[in-house]
């Protein structure tokens, strides 16, 4: 059983595949995207973990391309955003819980 | 799924196996079992991720494809291995050379490859090669089980690269577009990586490790092996118990790096090339496979095309120095056979898709200033310094005492040969310090975050070197056999110096 199933005998604890997980139902969610914002709310910690962050969510996530900004029309939000102050013409597509969520850029505002 | 990834692991590593034993057109078998099992594992692996990135550029990576491609190149190994069994030809060497010049030199070649009886010696080396070879195994398996994706540059390069390719075919340039950490590094690791999942049918976290694993077996069996061959057993042995007890090998492997894989091809490259200058009379074939060895290091990460460049800067080197520079070119243009599908791949990489590279975009105005500052040099020899004892430990005071005890090998031919891995070592190595000079402003920051993975690139090259040079064992015993007096030390470094007074 154990040698049929190596991945499923015990559940990983390191950071990456706790990442993996909690971005499992976002990669479903982007399924036939390609290209993907990431926004961070401001002062959350030092710029080596923040960029450990964001090399989490393209691995959790490849291959959509993860750019940081809020350019593209899909943009990942992470960490205390208020979703009643977003950045203009951007909206929560989906809220992932736990600090993750989907916004979307308002049709409008699309080229 | 473990089955099926063994079986996809195991066509190309069969289809090189089955080249590199083609049935002998001389009585000697080509090369040693351990030799010839370690290059089947790394040059296997290499070659499938050739073949998978064939597989992408044809027909977008489908699975079918990628079997049949690979089935194909095992067939093909077959049918040349069938033919030299059954259609024996006369060999490269026996062509080349005259009966009368080449019969006494292979019937003296033949005698050294009849292997000598085991001694108590090598049998304890044995045990504790055994034994270093399950605590390295047990320590590996820890850190997979902790960090299963690897660290850093593993998932933000290498395995990040690897599931873009596996995701998204059949839009496979959409996982070359990516914004990646060192997106201009080649593709070796990714395609070996991609390709076993598409054969598992999904991206499974113990493939990466598994690969990172056969790697580093398959180096540690390498420097045995091409140390037994050309410097006999119980120093093979010796140099790989240095291996396995260097503590960047053992930290770098579960990390699942490409610099194990780089470190790999180095040293196969350069034992290839010194197999060939000690023994020519068996022909030409170590030197196309030094140089599919060589292309692979350049198709594994930027370094490895700094190593290439060296091994040719040294080849020209040696050749000025004893004043025949294009004498004998069939060697050379052998070595450039093999090295060329994986040039190809390369240019074709790096012209289409590779950004530029970080030390190439650097204006000259940035770059001057830094390498005339005389406290950068100061630096990086303070950090080499800091860093080797670091990462090789108190191996490197075992390594000087044994240096001490046995002394320079007698034997000039075997220190001859040794001359050329030796100028490529060094060669690369300056042009490791070369780049650290002229590359970022916060020298010494850049060097602690990569100083260790560098040194583990060359140091199995240096052990090989090393022990082509010093003398070893069973030499130092056969000359207290012939003496009948205590042993003494073959070639110290003092009696050296005295017999050149």
């Amino acid at each position: 059983m154990q040698l049929a199933h190596p991945e499923a005998w015990y559940r990983r604890a390191d950071d990456v595949s706790r990442w993996d997980r909690r971005f499992e139902p976002l990669r479903t969610e982007l399924r036939g995207v390609t290209t993907v914002g990431y926004f961070e709310a401001e002062g959350r910690d030092r710029s080596r973990a923040r960029a450990a962050r964001i090399y989490m969510t393209r691995y959790a996530l490849a291959p959509i391309d993860v750019v940081p900004g809020i350019d593209a029309d899909l943009v990942i939000a992470m960490g205390d955003v208020d979703p009643a102050r977003l950045p203009r013409r951007l909206h929560v597509r989906r809220d992932f819980g736990n600090g993750l969520l989907l916004l979307e850029r308002d049709r409008t505002d699309r080229p | 799924m473990i089955a099926v990834a063994a079986l996809a692991a195991a066509l190309p590593v069969a289809a090189v196996l089955l080249l590199l034993r083609l049935p002998a057109r001389d009585e000697a078998a080509p090369l040693s079992r351990a030799v010839a099992v370690s290059l089947a594992i790394g040059i296997g692996l290499g070659l499938s991720s050739y073949l998978f990135l064939c597989s992408l550029l044809i027909f977008d990576g489908t699975t079918a494809a990628v079997v049949v491609l690979d089935a194909g190149g095992l067939l093909i190994a077959a049918v040349v291995w069938w033919r030299r069994r059954i259609f024996p030809t006369p060999s490269l060497a026996r062509r080349s050379s005259s009966p009368a010049r080449s019969q006494p030199k292979k019937a003296a070649w033949l005698r050294q490859r009849v292997p000598p009886p085991w001694t108590a010696t090598d049998r304890v080396l044995a045990v504790a090669v055994g034994l270093a070879a399950i605590a390295a195994a047990a320590a590996f398996t820890a850190n997979v089980l902790i960090l299963p994706h690897g660290e850093w540059d593993a998932w933000a390069i290498w395995n990040l690269r690897a599931r873009a390719l596996f995701r998204a075919r059949p839009d496979w340039s959409l996982a070359l577009g990516h914004h990646v950490l060192h997106a201009d590094y080649p593709l070796l690791l990714p395609g070996v990586i991609a390709r076993l999942w598409i054969y598992c049918g999904e991206a499974v976290t113990w493939i990466p490790a598994a690969v990172a694993a056969s790697y580093a077996a398959a180096l540690t069996l390498l420097l045995f092996g091409a140390v037994a061959e050309l410097r006999g057993r119980t120093a093979g042995f010796i140099a790989s118990l240095c291996l396995l007890g260097t503590p960047v090998f053992l930290r770098d492997a579960p990390r699942q790096y490409a610099d194990t894989p780089l470190a790999f091809y180095c040293l196969a490259a350069l034992a290839l090339i010194a197999v060939w200058d000690r023994y020519p009379e068996r022909g030409l074939s170590p030197l196309v496979w030094a140089g599919v060895a060589a292309g692979f290091a350049a198709w594994t990460k930027n370094e490895g095309i700094l190593f290439v460049l060296c091994l040719v800067v040294a080849n020209s080197a040696l050749r000025l120095a004893k004043g025949t520079p294009l004498a004998a070119p069939r060697p050379l243009l052998l070595f450039a056979l093999g090295l060329l599908p994986a040039a190809v791949a390369l240019a074709y990489f790096k012209t289409v898709w590779a950004p530029t590279n970080d030390l190439v975009k650097q204006p000259l105005t940035d770059m001057i200033p830094r390498a005339i500052e005389p406290l950068r040099y100061a630096v990086i020899l303070r950090e080499l310094g800091s860093d080797s004892l670091r990462s090789i430990g108190l191996l490197l005071v075992g390594m000087v005492v044994y240096a001490t005890l046995l002394g320079l090998t007698a034997d000039r031919s075997t220190r001859r040969v040794g001359r050329y891995p030796l100028l490529t070592v060094a060669l690369v190595a300056v042009g490791y310090g070369t780049v650290y000079v002229l590359m970022t402003r916060n020298i010494a920051r850049y060097m602690q975050l990569s100083i260790d993975r560098l040194v583990l690139q060359l140091w199995p090259s240096v052990l090989f070197v090393l022990f082509l040079f010093l003398a070893s064992p069973s030499e130092r015993g056969a000359a207290a056999t012939e003496t009948g007096s205590p042993p003494k030390r073959p070639h110290s470094t003092a009696a050296t110096i005295r017999q050149r007074r």
